[in-house]
């Protein structure tokens, strides 16, 4: 048996019974004996996780909630309207810039490695910068579609030449950071706005972003303090 | 059939088996609130339908069919945050409360490797993950599932082949698995 039988053999069986054939190869070869030694470390790694224990009043949670759904069938739209409102009053979407949290930034303090000036974040040019969106929701909300429309000269890291980037999520009662990691080119200026989508419907929060040239001295000084781990 | 009784009837039916069904759906989705949403959705589109349960020949396996398919048919259009800031990573909730030895030194490497794993094996596609959910982490064989998923044994033996690669691939692409360097003494406990 050749080392690409054995390696077809030890991705697609069992790792805990190879077959004889495998064996006798094993023993004399180090490298598939290393290939099958690495799977089942993986193995015993996926088997050896906890039982994820079934949170407390799930049986009785999803059993109404199915009963209610269906009750309510006859009268969906009117229902999904009311619930929409209901999630409108419960749902406090406020905007936060920064790591100061509480309210209005410091004006030239450097936030996790941009400036607020005017209510105008100042992202430096050529460097990853995470720009925070607080979401503060009054209750746990589940399938929220989030949009995030980025302006002209910015993009999102990760996603190169993409001006527009959805996908679904959750938000947890209370406060919500979204952080966006941001890439501005030098001179680009313009809104980045956050769309969320909610049993129909639609919430936005805009930001002015405005490229900034990182100063020698600024970039000095995050440089020393990332070196000794306060950046 | 009344509301009520209907009700009651779906209730005795699926009661027993929500269990397995969440635990499965933990496995599947990594995280406690989609656990949940995966089976709510499950339950409703089964009380909806006219599918009478009562007729269903062995029904823990149905359900678990049935919750498998939804996962992979239907949750493919789910995105999940790109950037993972406003969702916890995959088994945060379990993890954080499960040392894995009793060794500090061991509990912290044991404890990288696990997130490594889970890592690589929530960034593959729902299907390959899923057959590696149910063959791997919860040691059903093939035989097993195919009678589960009600597949040929051939195709399930040709999709793990391919969902380990891809989870090994997920490993080595990030650095992730280092095993010498990693879990020296936990290669040796395993009798390696």
């Amino acid at each position: 048996m050749d080392c690409n039988r054995v390696h077809h053999s030890i991705d697609s069986g069992s790792l805990d019974n190879p077959a004889p054939e495998v064996l006798e190869h094993l023993a004399s070869c180090r490298a598939c004996d290393e290939a099958l030694r690495r799977a089942r470390v993986v193995l015993e790694t996926l088997r050896g996780l906890p039982e994820p224990p079934v949170p407390a009043g799930y049986a009785e949670r999803v059993l109404g909630f199915t009963q209610a759904a269906v009750y309510y069938q006859h009268r969906q739209r009117r229902a999904a309207w009311a619930w929409g409102l209901g999630l409108a009053a419960a749902l406090l979407l406020g905007l936060g810039i920064g790591l100061g949290m509480e309210g209005t930034p410091d004006a030239g303090q450097i936030d996790s490695g941009y400036q607020v000036h005017d209510g105008i974040v100042m992202v430096p040019v050529g460097s990853v910068t995470e720009v925070h969106l607080a979401l503060d929701a009054g209750r746990p909300i589940h399938g929220v579609g989030f949009v995030i429309n980025i302006p002209a000269g910015m993009e999102l890291q990760g996603h190169p030449g993409e001006h527009r980037v959805a996908w679904t999520g959750e938000l947890v009662q209370g406060r919500n950071i979204l952080n966006l990691p941001l890439v501005v080119t030098s001179g680009a200026a313009g809104t980045l706005e956050a769309d969320l989508h909610f049993a129909g419907r639609e919430n936005t929060l805009k930001v002015q972003v405005q490229a900034v040239e990182d100063s020698a001295l600024q970039g000095l000084v995050r440089r020393l303090l990332a070196r000794i781990g306060l950046g | 059939m009344a509301n009520d009784e209907r009700a009651g009837k779906f209730d005795m039916l699926v009661r027993p088996h929500l269990a397995a069904l969440y635990r499965f759906a933990y496995r599947l989705t990594g995280r406690n609130e989609d656990a949940e949403d995966l089976v709510q959705d499950l339950m409703v589109r089964l009380y909806r339908s006219d599918q009478d349960l009562d007729k269903v020949d062995a029904l823990r396996p149905w359900l678990l069919r049935s919750l498998h398919n939804l996962y992979i048919d239907e949750w493919r259009r789910k995105r999940r945050s790109p950037f993972g800031h406003l969702d916890a990573q995959p088994w945060e909730e379990l993890l954080e409360n499960t040392p894995g030895t009793v060794n500090p030194e061991q509990a912290a490497q044991s404890d990288a490797l696990r997130r490594q794993v889970l890592d690589a094996l929530y960034r593959l596609g729902r299907e390959h993950r899923a057959l590696l959910v149910l063959h791997d982490m919860e040691g059903r064989s093939l035989p097993e599932l195919a009678e589960l998923l009600k597949l040929p044994v051939g195709t399930l033996k040709s999709r793990l082949f391919r969902a380990r690669r891809k989870l090994r691939g997920a490993l080595e692409k990030g650095n992730h698995l280092t095993l010498s360097d990693v879990i020296p003494d936990e290669a040796s406990e395993y009798g390696l």
